[in-house]
């Protein structure tokens, strides 16, 4: 597992998976392997998308990087001390807005600063500032049921920068949306990541979306969830939706979606093996 | 409240107000308000016309002349007048209904985090919830007199339940991201309870105060029935015995006029502190 480590990291890594696995005992039953161990190194201001088909522990992953599951096994660090629910440098964004629907658009943006105790002026600046970058300053007064898919996802993605996360964990966000949307949302989320030392690890089953955003992409396959490989995308940076015709890109979409397929095939054969026995 | 308009990506503004009929909606809230003052007309002319016809007795169906006058007469008067007993029914109903709610709320809360006692208390809940409530009364005020006191008591009992169950549900049905969402920012239990199980519950406690409002004041007259000196359901029993229908029909009205009027202060209650999506 070459990958794993990132090409030119100097210095002990900056977020640190180590060997964290997760294992469900059923009684009376095997223990099911939701995700055998795995090892991940970042280094600050990386982006990783963690890639493959449902059940194959991606999600299980970013929950227990973000210390909301604990693992069976092993750690994850964040410049050496461990993660836990509520650390302050982590922000979490799900598949879902997750934006409260008795809350205007503001008062949920500003909701994580509030309960973590940090609502200063600072905070507030940065939330009107992140509004306006995307695009809803004029909707701050709104509910979330009055906004499209989207613009929700936008919210909930201000939302979660307004603390100044080092660690930005992002489980499926643009799942939900349409194609158009999804495009746009990502090129917005590259704006806001380059102006900002902070790592993403961004979870999808979308390989053009992961290939289009990531320094690197970690590929993962299901029964039982584990990481396989990851891989470099040494596509230039900044990137910009001229890329999306780019004959490079489409390479490395296509390298990408044969070491899925082939994992995939390979346990596939496994659970057939498996079913006959 | 905020517009209930959608907007999209483009700032287009879903129509609203328009139905399948195509009618607008001033135009509908008018029908409407016409159709019941007609429905209301109805009502009252075949009532008149079972009196004239004599299809029954003047006992069991007395003229609505008879009814109004009655009516007319408590208000306009001193003499007989309907306000000591709305006065008291209100009160032993208002008090009952806060005690009750205020009980379940709390107890519902301690319900809802604390698993253990919900699993040990709970088959003496289902039993107290199945149990009619209504039939306690007579013991209630050999115990506790004529007084308000066991009115109070009963409409609390009534009331109680329906709060109970949907605070325990509304505190419980939580959404699991939002869940997660409020943990990954470190709240603590007071915050989580606060920033998200309070607002979550809040539907469903008030939909369950519409129905405790209700048999509240179901519980006060059942109560004023079995043994009191003043109150409407006393009225009730009173101008019964002395063959008055026009009377308890009179009461009747006041009461339906009761139920509504509480009913249009929830309703101002939860406008003002649940947040509605419309």
């Amino acid at each position: 597992m070459n990958g794993s480590t990132p090409a030119g990291a100097d210095g002990p890594a900056h977020v640190l998976v180590d060997g964290v696995e997760k294992t469900y005992l059923k009684k009376g039953g095997a223990p099911v392997h939701a995700l055998r161990p795995v090892r991940l190194d970042l280094r600050r201001g990386e982006f990783l998308s963690l890639v493959g088909p449902s059940g194959c522990g991606k999600t299980t992953l970013l929950m227990i990087m973000a210390g909301l599951l604990d693992a069976s096994g092993g750690t994850v660090s964040l410049d050496g001390a461990p993660v836990r629910a509520g650390d302050p440098r982590i922000s979490v964004a799900f598949q879902q807005p997750t934006l409260l629907r008795w809350r205007t658009v503001w008062d949920n943006v500003i909701l994580p600063s509030k309960i973590m105790g940090r609502l200063d002026a600072a905070a507030r600046t940065r939330a009107e500032e992140l509004l306006e970058l995307t695009g809803l300053a004029s909707f701050k007064k709104h509910y979330p049921h009055e906004l499209s898919g989207g613009m929700q996802q936008r919210a909930a993605i201000a939302r979660s920068l307004v603390s100044q996360p080092d660690l930005l964990l992002m489980d499926e966000p643009f799942a939900a949306l349409d194609e158009f949307t999804r495009e746009k949302l990502n090129d917005e989320l590259l704006r806001l990541w380059s102006g900002r030392e902070m790592t993403v690890v961004f979870v999808t089953h979308n390989i053009s979306e992961a290939v289009y955003l990531s320094d690197r992409v970690a590929i993962m396959a299901p029964r039982p969830g584990r990481l396989i490989e990851v891989t470099d995308v040494p596509l230039a940076r900044p990137r910009t939706p001229a890329i999306r015709g780019d004959e490079d890109y489409f390479r490395r979409v296509r390298d990408t979606r044969a070491l899925l397929d082939h994992t995939s095939d390979e346990s596939s054969d496994r659970q057939e093996a498996g079913d006959a026995r | 409240m905020p517009d209930s308009q959608l907007v999209d990506e483009t700032g287009t503004v879903a129509p609203a107000g328009t139905d399948p009929a195509g009618l607008p909606k001033d135009r509908r809230n008018w029908i409407a308000a016409v159709l019941a003052v007609v429905l209301l007309v109805v009502i009252v002319g075949v009532w008149q016309l079972a009196v004239t016809q004599e299809w029954t007795s003047s006992l069991v169906l007395p003229p609505p002349a008879d009814v109004f006058a009655s009516l007319k007469n408590g208000f306009a008067t001193a003499q007989g007048s309907w306000w000591p007993d709305i006065w008291v029914t209100l009160s032993e109903t208002v008090i009952g209904f806060a005690i009750g709610v205020v009980a379940a709320m709390v107890v519902g809360a301690v319900f809802a985090y604390v698993d253990v006692l919900r699993k040990a208390v709970y088959p003496y809940v289902l039993f107290m919830q199945t149990f009619p409530k209504i039939a306690v009364a007579p013991l209630l005020v050999a115990w506790l007199g004529y007084g308000a006191a066991p009115k109070i008591v009963i409409s609390a009992l009534l009331a109680f339940f329906p709060v109970f169950t949907n605070t325990i549900t509304g505190l419980s049905r939580i959404n699991g991201n939002e869940r997660r969402l409020i943990r990954s920012c470190g709240a603590n239990w007071l915050q989580e309870l606060w920033y998200l199980r309070l607002p979550n519950a809040k539907p469903y406690i008030f939909a369950a105060m519409d129905v405790a409002l209700v048999v509240a004041l179901l519980g006060t007259i059942v109560g004023e029935f079995v043994g009191s000196k003043s109150g409407l359901g006393y009225r009730i029993q009173q101008s019964t015995a002395f063959g008055d229908t026009a009377s308890v029909y009179a009461v009747l009205i006041i009461l339906g006029a009761l139920g509504i009027a509480l009913h249009f202060v929830m309703v101002a209650l939860k406008s003002w502190l649940v947040f509605e999506e419309d």
